[in-house]
């Protein structure tokens, strides 16, 4: 028979352990509060002094000095404090959990009164309260200091409030966890960071394997990508995938809470009390060594260099097979101290690395086909190609959705001709040796912070075929600049002459389909000068000009070279992605990080004719040009030159 | 009550507890005794809920106790070595037992620091062993426990200390009917404190019984002749149990009834036959050896 003690005695309960962790952790809260508090005067005292230095200096007193000083003072203070949150929360979490590593602190516990679930989460629940309340007081007193003096908190400082208690939260949730899991504080901090440096290099290598061997695979996953990293908390500190890191969050504590109750309490100063994270840190330790390891000798071909025949997948398993075994082994002896259980935990490893060899078997030797396919010209209903660099929605929407769409576009024979024939020479054109495979993983994995599909007019290339299926590649353009098989200038001047048609201007070219709201800049290049109007200053500005443009377009169609009297330059912004629905919305920020894609926009040319009379109208209506003899020039105070 | 059937742990490959049964009634004090890896630690722990059995079960009045909050806040363990976070104070250790103990005394509590010669307000963790101990000792009787388990808790008392926790447990227990579980080494300080013993070996219940019926099974005589008997061992069939020699003085320790072994040696003639005192520490030792342990490795 048990006792089932109420939810109001399980709080009361709780709340006394988590006064009690509190108490305990007062030293260090201390330390921090000295060394927060040490943060924040001396910057603010140097940044005044400047500040009114600077302001008195002037002619008049110049206010705006002080306000930029407190700008400074804003950063620098916010960010030491950051930093000093993120030492300290080591400290604390450690300390806090350390009742799961000790044996002596176990006996101590686990006699008390309180259940181990109630134990647990109260314990987790100071752990938050501990890393976060004290370090958002001292953000809070840096905001009231700053709004005091007349200046507001700068994006960059509030956005690191978010930052931190998203980043704070999932990493004491994961260590949580590995402490439940683990036997000792050791092994809990090294599976933590393990696992956190571990998981991203394995995924950058499985993405790198995909991107490199499936070339036109619209594998659009960047680097703050959920699925990149997952198990990786300590990226929650950059802020994104809040969604994403908040269910990690309810699902680590979801998961300590459930394991807590039957750990076995003499597991402490043990290896493991679960082998969960231990399997984990093993497997992913010996894949990345096994993976570098391998993708080297792959890409140098090291069995099949000197006959020059082509043994790149060979070489690739045996650099697996001896990166992974010693980093497996060298794990294993620090986690368990010792070399016990070391035959009985190798079975794991061992299907790791039958799956592995199986999986690069299959996308070495191109099983599917994948990058040779190419649709019989007999079989496509309409085409589509875009140069991505020049298209307005590249990096907008999401890649398929763009992709689905634009397989539309073009329903001519020729245009079907001339792109199946482009693409023909670009499949032609990709390296196809081993050897260059496994070069091109690296190239991806150093790229991998980037959009590399926006670089240097990578392609994007559509098929709607007549048995009603869409046929879709995405190729990077990172593919020209690090291999030496480029296409030919004939076969590029292809592509260009689409790119070229009014049709795809009028598709995918900002001027023509942004709103005028979504345009960061529009720059205007007359006569050697230039004037930019700036989203949220000269919205109205922005706004005439544009509607006047696409007018004269309407009328009188692109305008042509020779009459070319000016340049407009306009940066759109990157806009929230694929808005088909409220879930796809969702799934592609948890999923793909989309929503803080920042790839870069690239500046977009209107060429303004002498025939743009409205365009020319719009300007000098709104003080930006002005006549000048027989020609126009920008008006000299009408902004920045 | 306390009922303990057929309770198992086991630590990887060596069983710690097999199997064993156990009940305890109320205000029973129970020692504890048993070879080094014995189990009576892990069975300690068991009682007190910190480490969950394999097999069978623990029932405190009826309860369950394992992650049983109610059934443990009648309970109180003071393990072989009591754990002080670096800034513990009695003082400030009493702030969560306080919150957590039903029964928590604040009475009992400013008592037993008047008792104790220990300063509440230091830190524990520069207290010596005994003190530590006294502070644990403190922390435990203020929660007015049911059940109180200790372990190895004379280790580092002084003998002032030692007799002043055993007339306190004594006052406890008749006042309260407390109940109470030692386990010790100490077979001398038990003998004062319990009115039963456990004797435990390789996870086993060698004995359980209480004191004065274990002291009624064994006898232990001095028994001198003017001439050896001239019988190559004169005490065959008897139970011995442990026997020594000096010249013509015989030490023998026998288990058994007086009626059953006495007219065989008054048959041997001796010169003078005389009732030595027999310490629980003499029994155990026997008992041990009975049960195949080697006696020089232990105490």
């Amino acid at each position: 028979m048990t006792q089932t003690a109420s939810f109001k005695d399980k709080l009361k309960t709780g709340w006394a352990v988590f006064k009690w962790e509190v108490r305990n952790c007062k030293s260090p809260l201390i330390v921090f509060a000295i060394l927060a508090g040490v943060f924040i005067v001396v910057p603010l005292v140097l940044s005044l002094s400047v500040g009114f230095q600077s302001a008195i200096s002037e002619k008049e007193f110049d206010y705006g000095h002080v306000l930029t000083a407190l700008k400074v003072f804003q950063m620098v203070s916010s960010y030491a404090v950051f930093a000093l949150n993120a030492v300290f929360t080591i400290i604390y979490t450690i300390k806090i959990y350390s009742y799961l590593h000790n044996k002596r602190k176990a006996d101590m516990y686990g006699a008390m009164p309180v259940s181990r679930r109630t134990f647990y989460l109260a314990k987790t629940f100071s752990a938050f309260a501990i890393s976060v309340l004290p370090t958002m007081f001292f953000f809070s007193l840096i905001a009231i200091i700053s709004v005091c003096f007349g200046q507001m908190m700068v994006n960059e400082t509030a956005e690191m409030y978010v930052k931190l208690l998203l980043g704070s939260i999932s990493c004491i949730s994961l260590y949580s966890l590995l402490a439940v899991c683990c036997g000792t504080t050791v092994n809990a901090v090294l599976s933590f960071v393990a696992i956190n440096i571990a998981y991203p290099v394995a995924t950058l290598f499985i993405k790198g394997i995909i991107n490199a061997f499936y070339i036109g695979l619209n594998a659009n996953l960047f680097n703050q990508s959920v699925v990149l990293r997952a198990l990786c908390p300590l990226d929650a500190y950059n802020g994104h995938n809040v969604i994403y890191w908040l269910l990690f969050t309810a699902a680590c504590i979801f998961l300590g809470t459930l394991l807590v109750k039957k750990r076995r309490a003499e597991s402490a100063q043990t290896s493991f009390a679960y082998y969960l994270p231990c399997y984990a840190v093993k497997l992913l330790v010996a894949f990345i060594v096994g993976m570098f390891m391998g993708v080297m000798f792959g890409s140098l071909n090291v069995f099949g260099a000197i006959l020059d025949i082509d043994m790149g997948f060979a070489s690739f398993v045996f650099g697996f097979v001896v990166g992974s075994i010693p980093a497996y082994l060298i794990t294993h002896i620090i986690l368990y101290k010792g070399v016990s259980k070391i035959l009985k935990t190798a079975i794991p490893y061992a299907a790791m690395v039958v799956l592995v060899v199986g999986a690069m078997a299959f996308v070495s030797f191109d099983v599917t086909g994948y990058t040779t396919r190419i649709p019989e010209l007999d079989d496509i209903a309409s085409a589509g190609l875009i140069e991505t660099d020049s298209c307005y929605y590249y990096g907008k929407v999401s890649n398929s959705r763009l992709l689905r769409d634009m397989a539309d576009d073009y329903t001519d024979d020729y245009n079907i001709y001339s792109i199946r024939s482009f693409h023909s020479s670009y499949v032609n054109a990709i390296g196809k040796r081993s050897n260059e495979k496994f070069g091109r993983v690296w190239i991806n994995m150093v790229t991998s912070n980037f959009p590399t599909e926006s670089w240097n007019g990578g392609y994007g290339i559509s098929y709607k075929l007549k048995n009603g299926s869409t046929f879709t590649r995405l190729y990077p353009g990172s593919y020209y600049d690090f291999s030496g098989n480029g296409l030919s200038y004939a076969d590029k001047q292809i592509a260009d002459d689409i790119v070229d048609t009014d049709a795809y201007y009028e598709n995918y070219s900002s001027a023509l389909q942004a709103e005028p709201k979504n345009i960061i800049s529009l720059q205007i290049s007359l006569g050697g000068r230039k004037i930019e109007l700036k989203n949220g200053r000269d919205d109205d500005k922005i706004r005439d000009v544009l509607e006047a443009f696409r007018k004269d377009y309407a009328e009188k169609g692109r305008s042509k070279t020779t009459d070319n009297l000016m340049n407009v330059y306009l940066k759109p912004e990157s806009a929230p992605l694929d808005q088909d629905s409220f879930y796809g919305a969702l799934f592609s920020s948890i999923m793909t990080g989309y929503n803080s894609y920042y790839g870069s926009d690239p500046l977009d040319r209107c060429a303004i004719g002498k025939d743009y009379t409205n365009t020319i109208r719009a300007m000098i209506d709104d003080d930006l040009i002005e006549k000048f003899g027989d020609s126009y020039r920008v008006k000299e105070k009408s902004g920045k030159q | 009550m306390i009922e303990i059937r057929n309770l198992t742990k086991r630590f990887e490959k060596v069983t710690a507890v097999d199997n064993l049964s156990l009940s305890l009634p109320e205000g029973a004090v129970l020692g504890l005794v048993g070879s080094n890896g014995s189990g009576k630690s892990t069975l300690l722990r068991m009682l007190a809920g910190v480490y969950q059995a394999d097999g069978g079960e623990i029932l405190l009045n009826g309860e369950t106790l394992f992650d049983n909050p109610s059934a443990k806040g009648n309970c109180y363990f003071i393990p072989d070595f009591p754990f002080f976070y670096n800034n513990s104070t009695v003082e400030n250790t009493a702030t969560i037992y306080r919150d957590l103990y039903p029964h928590w005394s604040e009475e009992q509590y400013e008592k037993y620091c008047s008792i104790f010669p220990i300063d509440r307000k230091a830190p524990v963790i520069n207290m010596s062993k005994g003190m530590q101990r006294q502070a644990a000792l403190i922390l435990a009787l203020s929660t007015c426990p049911h059940y109180l388990f200790m372990d190895e808790i004379f280790d580092g008392l002084d003998p002032v200390v030692r007799h002043l926790l055993k007339k306190i447990i004594i006052s406890h227990v008749s006042e309260h009917d407390m109940t109470v579980i030692i386990a010790s080494h100490n077979l001398r300080e038990l003998e004062d404190l319990c009115d039963r013993i456990c004797l435990m070996h390789r996870g086993k219940v060698l004995m359980e019984r209480d004191i004065d019926s274990i002291r009624m099974d064994y006898r232990k005589l001095q028994i001198a002749f003017t001439q050896l008997p001239s019988v190559p061992n004169p005490f065959a069939g008897i139970n011995v149990v442990n026997l020594w020699r000096n010249g013509n003085v015989f030490n023998v320790t026998i288990k058994g009834e007086e009626k059953d072994f006495m007219p065989q040696i008054n048959a041997l003639r001796p010169a003078y036959i005389s009732a030595m005192p027999l310490t629980l520490e003499e029994i155990f030792i026997s008992e041990m050896g009975a049960a195949g342990y080697d006696t020089n490795s232990i105490l």
